[in-house]
């Protein structure tokens, strides 16, 4: 996997502009994964997607526009190697009960886990289109517009998306919408 | 001595002080019910979620991709290995 990153000879600028490349991806590292495991819940196929985004992203950074939404570009890409993934491995899609422990390999506190494991395992429980929406708004504090950039649909749709996802998140987690979350006791 | 003989006694400024801060505790109260009301546990919850896995140190994998990366800009920084 990493021999696809042997390339040809560059400029000084383009070398520079490489080392921006580098550094704003490992930065973004953090968010890349989360948003993988939020998506697919499975921690392995998560890390190789989010693997594969960076390669892929690195052998394109010709076409990535310094100066542009850098988060935005690395989140479609790693998108659309989460639908790839999707096509081929039908694990993915498939509920597991030991779900949330994958997702949350490790919680800071153990009443904050209880919750986290009841979060990540009603997240992997919604429809994909839902889910992307929760974690890039939700989880990794992207905007409407940001987001619409990156799924590729109009912003009202995202609202649409985030209201149904909240609705069904909140109602798999605690029953009827409205009740807190945090408000459980094991 | 009674409650009421301690009152008596309290200077003028703690009299002051101790109405201004029945309104600073008033204010804050204030701010927390805003707060409150404004606290979005599905927000929070997936903020954690995303903390969790962020918090986590980077596989192994990664970081050889990271050092493949870097081995590539130094060499074209200083030309090919011979």
């Amino acid at each position: 996997m990493i021999a696809r990153l042997a390339e040809a000879p560059v400029s000084p600028e383009t070398l520079a502009a490489d080392q921006r490349f580098r550094d704003e991806l490992v930065a973004l590292l953090p968010s890349l994964r989360s948003f993988a495991r939020g998506l697919c819940g499975w921690r392995n196929i998560a890390d190789d997607m989010v693997q594969d985004a960076m390669l892929r992203g690195w052998a394109a950074r010709a076409s990535y526009a310094p100066g542009t939404n850098f988060r935005a570009w690395m989140f479609m890409i790693l998108r659309n190697q989460f639908y790839t993934t999707l096509r081929k491995d039908k694990r993915i899609e498939s509920w597991d009960p030991e779900v949330a422990e994958r997702v949350l390999v490790e919680a800071p506190a153990q009443q904050g886990a209880l919750h986290l494991a009841d979060v990540a395992r009603a997240m992997q429980r919604l429809p994909a289109e839902q889910r992307e929406v929760l974690m890039l708004i939700g989880a990794n504090g992207a905007s409407y517009e940001e987001a619409a950039e990156i799924i590729g649909c109009a912003v009202g749709t995202i609202k649409s998306r985030l209201a149904r996802g909240r609705k069904a998140l909140t109602a798999m987690i605690d029953g009827p919408v409205g009740d807190a979350l945090f408000d459980r006791v094991a | 001595m009674n409650l009421f003989a301690v009152w008596r006694v309290l200077p003028a400024t703690n009299m002051l002080k101790w109405g201004d801060m029945t309104k600073h505790q008033a204010e804050k109260g204030h701010q927390m019910r805003a707060l409150a009301s404004d606290f979005d546990p599905v927000a929070a919850a997936l903020q954690q979620l995303h903390q969790v896995v962020a918090s986590e140190e980077l596989p192994e994998d990664f970081r050889k991709i990271l050092d493949a990366i870097d081995a590539r800009l130094a060499e074209a920084r200083t030309g090919p290995r011979p």
